[in-house]
């Protein structure tokens, strides 16, 4: 490969790459089904695939309110105020009644890493259907409840209504639920052309609290530490090739080292505030020492060593 | 011992005289809405406000601040009742990871008490320091427009 990579030609490669995958899910997930077809059997969409009970995604509580669950956590993509946005799609409710619950370890599902652009691709097409499923149960429930039709019954804002106008909430119906149970194979999601929530402008649930200093994730670890604790490098003042020789204080200390790091308490005693070694630090210069030029070389090659003492 | 005023409340701290003010807001005082960044004064993610002018507190140790008044992100409002500055950066959705929000709101909030008619140019000169790698700079721009356009209605009402 000696001809270098043009950031077109790159873009072109990784364009087709995402298009091919996108229409293999489409279809690995029975979006839309052709209408009278039965669907061959297929795995369970997104992660109701690992966790097939429908009260791991969803919780309708006997007041109306429903409680979501999703093992992807919200690191700024957005992804909190979709999956709410999927769970009031699918079940004809307001956002404001649905609380929603991201990686937590306690309550949610584990489904792993929140990366490579899986969170509504797994975990947001398991709410949707996870709802959905719940909401046909509920339709079925009124039907039998109001003795029409299902299919003559309609939903909006956590209510059903009959032809007649008999209404029941869906808070009303969840005595005799069951929703310690399976996710159903034969659940279908609303066409693209029926959304009324899902693909809307919407605010994000998590702007106001990154706005106000309040808890959040960012990618790899929670933002808020119990305690930071202050580190820094000591290295010479020429080149990265030279060794410092520190008396050791612990057996983790190294007594030659080519960089040295220091990490520290704020509670830490004056004495260690800024640079606590450097009265008894000796650095052996290396030859090539004050060729500048040499540095970057050098810094490739020779690296550096880390020691660390509290 | 040294005596703190942040958001208006005087604490005295135990910490070495050299020791970041970012590690006290942080580790002593529960204030996380200030981030660590880079620990260097390149990103901004750090910055509260020294009376009135912007700072790393990365790099601001707690011996210069006695007698002097810090404010952080919590000190401009709350999730209930956010700041003007606040209100704007929600109202434009003027965040992605949030990272470097906090610093950007409080450089803002002095751009605002600074220079309250700053054109575009002089916006972007000002926020320059303060870095956002997620690419929300053109939402943080609209909002800072945003919050000074409010602040000379606020003005013309009063």
């Amino acid at each position: 490969m000696n001809a270098p990579h043009s950031r077109r030609a790159f873009l072109a490669g990784t364009g087709a790459l995402v298009i091919a995958f996108s229409m293999r899910d489409a279809f690995a997930q029975g979006v839309m089904p052709a209408p009278g077809v039965a669907p061959a059997a297929k795995p369970s969409p997104g992660d109701l695939s690992k966790y097939p009970r429908l009260d791991s995604w969803i919780r309708l509580e006997a007041n109306g309110h429903v409680t979501v669950f999703a093992g992807k956590a919200e690191l700024g993509t957005g992804v909190k105020t979709a999956f709410i946005q999927c769970a009031a799609e699918e079940l004809d409710l307001s956002a404001s009644s649905i609380t929603m619950i991201t990686a937590d370890t306690a309550l949610t599902t584990d489904e792993g890493y929140t990366a490579g652009s899986h969170s509504m691709q797994d975990c947001g097409t398991a709410i949707r259907y996870a709802a959905a499923d719940l909401h046909a149960t509920l339709i079925e429930l009124a039907a039998a409840r109001l003795s029409v039709n299902a299919t003559d019954l309609k939903s909006a804002n956590g209510v059903i209504t009959a032809p007649d106008a008999r209404k029941v909430s869906y808070g009303e119906l969840v005595d005799g639920l069951d929703q310690h149970r399976d996710f159903r194979a034969e659940t279908r999601i609303k066409p693209s052309s029926a959304l009324a929530v899902m693909g809307k402008p919407f605010d994000r649930v998590d702007i106001p609290g990154k706005l106000t200093g309040g808890e959040m994730y960012v990618q790899g670890h929670a933002a808020r530490r119990h305690v930071a604790l202050r580190a820094w490098y000591d290295r010479p003042a020429t080149a990265p090739g030279s060794q410092v020789s520190i008396p050791p204080r612990s057996k983790n200390c190294p007594a030659s080292s080519r960089s040295f790091a220091t990490a520290a308490s704020s509670r830490s005693s004056p004495s260690v505030r800024s640079r606590p070694f450097s009265p008894c630090m000796s650095w052996k210069m290396s030859r090539a020492g004050d060729d500048q030029t040499k540095l970057p070389k050098q810094s490739d090659t020779q690296g550096g060593a880390a020691g660390a003492a509290a | 011992m040294v005596t703190l005023t942040v958001n208006g409340k005087r604490h005295q701290i135990d910490a070495a005289p050299a020791t970041p003010l970012l590690y006290v807001l942080r580790n002593d005082l529960k204030l996380n809405a200030a981030k660590f960044g880079c620990g260097l004064g390149q990103c901004g993610a750090c910055t509260v406000l020294l009376d009135k002018e912007p700072v790393y507190a990365c790099l601001t140790p707690i011996s210069v601040l006695e007698g002097r008044n810090v404010t952080t992100l919590e000190g401009l409002g709350t999730p209930d009742n956010p700041g003007p500055v606040q209100r704007a950066f929600i109202a434009e959705q003027a965040a992605q990871c949030g990272y470097c929000i906090p610093g950007m709101v409080m450089r803002a909030q002095a751009l605002i008490d600074h220079k309250p008619r700053a054109s575009e140019s002089e916006i972007r000169d000002y926020m320059a320091p303060n870095l956002c790698r997620c690419g929300t700079q053109i939402r943080i721009l609209r909002a800072i427009r945003r919050a000074l356009s409010e602040t000379h209605t606020a003005e013309v009402v009063r």
